[in-house]
């Protein structure tokens, strides 16, 4: 079964064309995203929409960064952002280290437990929810939104039990029997075999708190403590309603995130060769 | 290693404890409370008020109820599944090593960042029966089609949105944009692969396609079952779409009311906690229930390396 | 991969993660606590508003210059986005800001009626407001049953605009808009234009486009609520009526070919309105919609305005009224300074000065102040006229409106598109609503035995 190299060629190419076309159609919300955002006013809600802005309105830019205090926004974001990341991947890989890989009797039951937490919708715990917090007098402060990243969310801890599952169990009683404590076999093994999944949580949980509109509204009263998605709320007046530059910070938004995305991706390629360790 | 094994308790909860704090300080109050609630009506402002299963007995001659559920099986067994599929097909066009292919992999995820008020303008001039993309081209091909076979196929000019019919299949048209997340998850399993299997196949002469679903699929199932079952969870909580889509009212003609937008229009606009809360508990059944299917069915093809 | 053996005791290995871990949470638990407050010795008084942007910047210059004027408060104002779900979430955990801007005519009555709003009685006798100030209707819309518990600047105010250039080119009089109902969907159909001349075709522009049977229920005379009885009344002749003119004439113009041409309107802030723009020549709407036509019309745009035409049976010139609101709520622990903000922010001063544009935002509610020079012109003494109508009428005090509107305009929905007929829609909105609403009343009255 050897290919000849014309052949080759030609399935590559093949191959592109069909990630070409894919990126294409992929690539749509992104591209009208950002032709609206250098759109004059007239031309966003145009019907049928034109995709090219006539004359393309720079200016959008420097005026949306001047409707709403951007630094301080990104600022608070950050931080949200960071540390929830922080908390949660944290306390997500040791709790399903603690499901996957420890062997204790109550490891499936407590995961039962923990998957059947997700199924109730969020809507209806959002009020008792509130009134812990304000029990605990965190309502205004930036606690409620992150604290809780520290003690695990159940989709997460399922992902990485999954992932970790899928490790060769040969390689970790091995590590084990070698006199490696549990904590050594999750930090220098387990994490590290299971990067892109790790990626992926950190990946999730940074673009969940940098979107985050639901969060922030309810529990931040102080302008000073606002968030971005917050902040984009006010190119929405009632009667005046800003979009253009709604879409211009909008795009300014997700930047960072892409390239971020873009960033982190990049350790998939270099994938752990199983076969290496084994040996 | 009897000596490790009975530490393995204390180990073991000691990983877990987060979780466990968690649970209590956050999580069973709130489970708890709401389902007090579903026993009360309760309207945020004055105290709930006992009232028994009332709650529970009207749900059941609650008309926008069983549509809403309705709606919500048929994007959970149909939106869902196709969704998997793409995102997985996805992931396997994008398992390569190939020139340029971080930036395939960053254009196709782009749509799950992008903001969903940009996104649904766009979604609704696509999806517009009128000067709508889609329909320009399913008009092309009507008369191509038609003028193939003298008149007799004809290709269907949908409303999309605005036809009760063909509502649900937009929104899961529309779905397939955010296939980016669940081909993440797939993409870091596929990293996971090892080389080596791949490599003994190799030798055996096997296809490519028989590769990936004797060697690859294995593998990754324990992957490919948090997606299907995180998928179904999140079928039957079904909301943000929609809401966007028909400003919450679930039009044309409680089409696009799912259980999720039915639940939250109960709990804020319609001032219905005890009510919503009753729902809730009814779905959460629902989805435990069906979870408990995917466990069994799925027990036989999960394939853990660790056991 | 090269793997260290070295050995650590089991305890500190999972030391080192607790360790760790409270570590890091403590850290983030001491950043992320609450800024002091820096109103510096004044009473501070949260006030919520719905307002952004621009808006809010103007809102927040008379803010200020009550923050001078008292120099022992200190009013601070939240944005908060639109957003009406976090007023709820407030109000259930009886975390309320001190005033807010946020209640809308619609919600008073579900706010009220619970026991969530301060009854501003006392404190308007006191003043120098009095009932005589305001437009009789708009006075309605502050009272829940015997008490005042609102007050506002502008008064949303609903009725028709056409295009006159369209009249025009369609050989009508553009200063003669239709009176009757009759004659309204002649004009109407008159209006209408479709693609190639041909009336199964296409459509190229509407006479008007019909639906919101909850207004035009309005005008056909549907009784909406009985406060003796505490009975609904929407399953009546006046309401089938509505029902089976609007199905007769969105018939007429095919209900699924009016609805894709309606999802081809442009956003209605913006150059691409559907009436600025001529894809529909006659609108029903708020009086709102002059700050719209100001701001993207382009300068020639030719429009006039005139009453909801009304079946002869129905109720002439009628209007509804709607329009964010102050409110107090009952958890506000400064009340009194509370009031005295409400006060200004809808005195007379301020409500003829909070618009954005160059023209007014809305008249003003207080007589007063709708006699300013600038409400002059026709436009708004036109809207004048409206909001004194006998038939100009606020939203009926019943609770769970939003739920009303919603079923009301599913029953439209199933209506219109042939599902159900309006006899069997309407009696079914009734039944259902009226047990909602009992259920509503049956659990407040129990709430106040029990508290008694």
């Amino acid at each position: 079964m050897t290919s000849p190299p014309a052949y080759k060629i030609l399935r590559s190419t093949g191959g592109h064309a069909l990630l070409v076309a894919l990126s294409l159609i992929f690539a749509l919300p992104f591209i009208w995203l950002v032709l609206s955002s250098l759109k004059p006013a007239s031309q966003i809600f145009e019907f049928p929409p034109s995709w090219i802005p006539r004359p393309i309105q720079w200016s959008n830019y420097p005026e949306a960064l001047a409707f709403i205090p951007l630094i301080r926004y990104t600022g608070n974001t950050l931080f949200l952002a960071l540390s929830g990341t922080f908390g949660t991947v944290l306390s997500c890989s040791l709790v399903a280290y603690g499901l996957a890989v420890v062997r204790w009797r109550w490891a499936n039951a407590l995961f039962f437990v923990m998957l059947t937490t997700v199924m109730i919708p969020p809507q209806v715990t959002t009020i008792p929810v509130f009134l812990i917090f304000k029990q605990l007098g965190w309502v205004g402060t930036f606690r409620p939104l992150v604290i809780p990243a520290f003690f695990a969310n159940a989709f997460f801890v399922f992902l990485l039990r999954q992932f970790f599952k899928t490790i060769p169990r040969d390689l970790l009683d091995a590590a084990r029997i070698d006199g490696c404590s549990h904590f050594e076999v999750y930090w220098r093994i387990v994490l590290r075999l299971s990067r892109p999944a790790l990626v992926v949580v950190i990946f999730f949980t940074f673009t969940a708190y940098w979107n985050d509109f639901m969060g922030p509204l309810i529990y931040l009263n102080e302008d000073s403590s606002y968030t971005l998605s917050l902040g984009l709320q006010q190119f929405l007046c009632q009667h005046n309603a800003k979009w253009e530059l709604l879409m211009a910070a909008s795009t300014l938004m997700i930047l960072p995130v892409i390239i971020l995305f873009f960033i982190l991706q990049r350790s998939f390629v270099e994938g752990i060769n199983l076969t290496g360790l084994k040996g | 290693m009897r000596q490790s094994i009975s530490n393995e308790y204390l180990t073991g909860l000691l990983f877990v404890l987060p979780w466990i704090a968690g649970f209590f300080i956050w999580i069973l109050f709130p489970l708890g409370y709401s389902v007090y609630l579903s026993f009360c009506t309760y309207d945020g402002l004055t105290a709930p008020l006992w009232v028994g299963t009332r709650n529970y007995t009207r749900l059941a001659s609650d008309e926008q109820f069983w549509k809403s559920l309705w709606n919500t099986v048929y994007i959970t067994f149909i939106g869902v599944p196709v969704g998997l599929f793409f995102s997985l097909c996805l992931a396997f066009a994008l398992n390569q090593k190939r020139r340029g292919i971080s930036v395939y992999r960053t254009i196709i995820y782009l749509p799950c960042l992008t903001p969903v008020v940009a996104m649904a303008v766009l979604w609704m001039w696509l999806l517009n029966p009128e000067v709508g993309l889609v329909n320009a081209l399913l008009r092309k091909t009507d008369t191509f089609v038609a003028a193939w076979s003298a008149g007799m196929l004809r290709v269907p000019i949908p409303g999309w949105l605005n036809d009760p019919l063909f509502s649900k299949p937009a929104l899961i048209l529309m779905g397939l944009w955010g296939a980016g997340g669940t081909m993440l998850i797939f993409l870091a399993a596929l990293q996971d692969v090892p080389l080596s299997l791949f490599e003994s196949a190799e030798i055996d002469g096997a296809g490519w396609f028989h590769k990936q679903l004797h060697v690859t699929l294995p593998l990754i199932s324990p992957v490919l079952f948090y997606n299907i079952l995180v998928g179904v969870i999140g079928g039957f909580q079904y909301f943000t779409q929609s809401y966007v889509i028909s400003s919450g009212t679930g039009a044309p003609q409680d089409s696009t009311l799912f259980y999720a937008l039915y639940l939250f229009n109960n709990a804020f606009p319609f001032w219905k906690m005890g009510y919503a809360s009753a729902m809730a508990w009814i779905l959460f059944f629902i989805t435990l229930g069906i979870s408990f299917v995917v466990f069994r069915l799925s027990a036989r093809h999960i394939h853990y390396q660790g056991e | 991969m090269p793997l260290k053996r070295g050995h650590l005791p089991m305890i500190s290995a999972s030391a080192a993660v607790a360790v760790m871990l409270v570590l890091a949470c403590a850290l983030v638990y001491t950043f992320s606590g609450a800024r002091p407050a820096t109103a510096g010795g004044r009473t501070q008084i949260t006030f919520w508003v719905g307002w952004a942007g621009k808006e809010l910047d103007v809102i927040q210059r008379f803010v200020d210059e009550f923050n001078r004027a008292h120099p022992n408060l200190y009013v601070k104002t939240t944005s908060i986005a639109n957003s009406y779900q976090k007023m709820k979430i407030a109000f259930a955990g009886n975390d309320t800001p001190d005033v807010c801007a946020t209640v809308w005519t619609h919600e008073l009555a579900d706010y009220a009626l619970r026991g969530a709003l301060t009854p501003l009685d006392e404190y308007i006798a006191h003043s120098t407001r009095r009932p005589s100030d305001y437009y009789p209707a708009v006075w309605e819309t502050y009272k829940v049953g015997n008490h005042i518990y609102a007050l506002n600047q502008t008064m949303i105010t609903f009725f028709m605009m056409y295009n006159k250039r369209i009249f025009r080119e369609e050989g009508l009089d553009p200063e003669r808009p239709p009176r009757t109902l009759e004659e309204f969907d002649d004009m109407a159909w008159r209006l209408t234009k479709f693609r190639g001349g041909d009336s199964k075709g296409e459509l190229k522009r509407l006479g008007f486009a019909y639906g919101n049977a909850f207004i035009w229920s309005i005008a056909f005379g549907t009784p909406f609520w009985n406060p003796e009885t505490r009975k609904i009344g929407v399953d009546c002749p006046q309401t089938i009526r509505c029902l089976k003119w609007l199905k007769s004439n969105t018939d007429r113009y095919n209900y699924q070919r009016l609805r894709a041409f309606q999802s081809a309107f442009g956003n209605a802030s913006s150059p691409n309105n559907p009436f600025i723009s001529g894809k529909v020549a006659m609108i029903l709407d708020g009086d709102w919609y002059r700050s719209i036509i100001d701001e993207y019309a382009p300068a020639d745009f030719e429009y006039g305005w005139f009453p909801i035409p009304a079946p002869p049976e129905g109720r002439t010139a009628s209007t509804y009224l709607m329009s964010s609101m102050f409110v107090i709520p009952a958890a506000s622990r400064h009340k009194d300074a509370a009031w005295l903000l409400i006060e200004w922010m809808t005195s007379a001063y301020v409500s003829c000065n909070v618009h954005v544009g160059k023209s007014p935002g809305g008249l003003p509610s207080l007589r007063a102040a709708a006699a300013e020079p600038e409400y002059r012109e026709p436009y708004w003494q036109f809207v004048s006229a409206m909001l004194s109508s006998p038939n100009a009428m606020p939203p009926p005090k019943f609770p769970l409106f939003e739920r009303f509107i919603s079923d009301y305009s599913r029953m439209e929905d199933y209506v219109l598109s042939n599902v159900k007929k309006p006899e069997e829609a309407a009696a079914e909105l009734q039944r259902n609503f009226q047990t909602e609403v009992d259920t509503v009343f049956a659990s407040i009255g129990l709430q106040d035995k029990r508290e008694k």
